[in-house]
């Protein structure tokens, strides 16, 4: 048994050598984004419009010049979000209020800010209204705002 | 990485089963004796131990895991040891996003039954399974953290140290060989689950002296030990 000691204990040591080799990676502390859906105030009208974002004082571009229904758009620790979105090459501001909770996703990943929609605010340029179908902003993603669009233009 | 962990607990569940091949062997052909032929003591007075993997936890636990523990044990019937075992931990995670550090004392007490049968009352050589119930109490703080901003701005912060303790229940499967004479060495592997667990509110209450990470229920767990037969008689015997 003296020796098959020795050997069990340095085939074990190995393997988890090994295996902490590759275990030795942590994994990000989630991302959380507001889920934002886009559509026309004349429900017969199905195109979709083009759409840019960029957070208000920022210089980086969160969405570019993007056909989409549906966008996605981080919140910032402070206790509201404000946007620059353009639809359709028309300029609106959004702003969203906003409660945050410091969430501990694991003591690997670290923690990170889940939300609550208290209110909004927005100029009419393009957009036509707002509603907030779940103010639950999580890192599961879900529709949180639905943004109607006047189609005047 | 979860499945790589199952597989390297059941090759170690294997090795286990090889490295006392002839002793179960012989055991399975003595299940048709109706009692065994050891019913005498095979230890006499207490057997001293110290976990020598103690140190080199990081192999097999994220972060810097690391401590001493010291045990003790008698053999209270034959093939029936009562075990405490008493230590200390500490665990460290820094990296990018987290900078934690936890460490604790712990205390566990149990029972071992040897499975092995032993031919003669110079075989000591013992393959167990066991019990323990295990208390910690430990300090824990969050020296930083940053949350993953890469838009807004970065957000960090900190925790202040924090108190908390842990009770769990453990079931350990191990071998222990007398490799001279009183001096043993084994290895055991332990699977733990948490019974009580203390109860923060932010952050959570994350890595328990002698339990491991408690932000899971239960936990696999292995160690290897040397211990020392302090021989003498105990009572009447």
């Amino acid at each position: 048994m003296n020796h098959s000691h020795i050997k069990i204990l340095f085939i074990i040591l190995t393997g988890l050598s090994i295996l902490n080799g590759c275990d030795e990676t942590f994994e990000l502390p989630p991302s959380v984004y507001s889920g934002i859906n886009f559509a026309y105030s004349d429900s017969s009208k199905t195109t979709s419009p083009i759409i840019s974002a960029y957070g208000l004082g920022i210089d980086s571009l969160l969405v570019d010049s993007v056909s989409t229904k549906k966008i996605s758009l981080p919140f910032s620790v402070n206790d509201n979000s404000a946007f620059v979105l353009t639809i359709d090459s028309i300029i609106d501001t959004l702003t969203i209020y906003h409660t945050n909770t410091l969430t501990e996703e694991s003591i690997e990943s670290g923690f990170y800010y889940e939300y609550k929609i208290t209110s909004i605010n927005f100029t009419t340029n393009r957009i036509d209204s707002v509603a907030i179908p779940d103010s639950t902003v999580t890192s599961i993603w879900n529709e949180n705002l639905e943004i109607y669009i006047n189609d005047n233009n | 990485m979860k499945i790589l962990k199952y597989i390297l607990t059941t090759i170690i569940s294997i090795l286990i089963l090889c490295s006392t091949e002839n002793a179960i062997g012989q055991q399975s052909q003595k299940k048709k004796k109706p009692t065994r032929n050891d019913n005498f003591f095979h230890m006499e007075g207490i057997r001293i131990g110290t976990v020598v993997s103690m140190p080199f936890q990081s192999l097999w636990n994220k972060g810097d895991r690391y401590g001493v523990e010291g045990n003790v044990e008698f053999e209270l019937k034959p093939n029936l040891y009562p075990v405490a075992e008493i230590g200390w931990e500490k665990k460290k995670m820094n990296q990018d996003y987290i900078n934690y550090n936890s460490s604790g004392s712990y205390l566990r007490f149990g029972i071992n039954y040897n499975l092995l049968e032993a031919e003669s009352r110079q075989e000591k050589d013992i393959l167990y399974i066991g019990c323990r119930y295990g208390l910690s109490y430990a300090t824990q703080q969050i020296e930083s953290y940053k949350i993953n901003d890469s838009y807004w701005n970065v957000n960090s912060g900190s925790f202040p140290s924090q108190n908390y303790h842990c009770q769990w229940a453990e079931i350990v499967l191990g071998l222990k060989g007398e490799i001279a004479k009183n001096f043993y060495m084994g290895w055991a592997i332990h699977y733990k689950v948490a019974v009580l667990r203390g109860d923060l509110d932010m952050p959570m209450a994350s890595f328990a002296p002698g339990y491991g990470n408690i932000e899971n229920g239960s936990t696999f767990d292995f160690s290897y030990s040397i211990s020392y037969n302090l021989p003498f008689r105990i009572g009447t015997r």
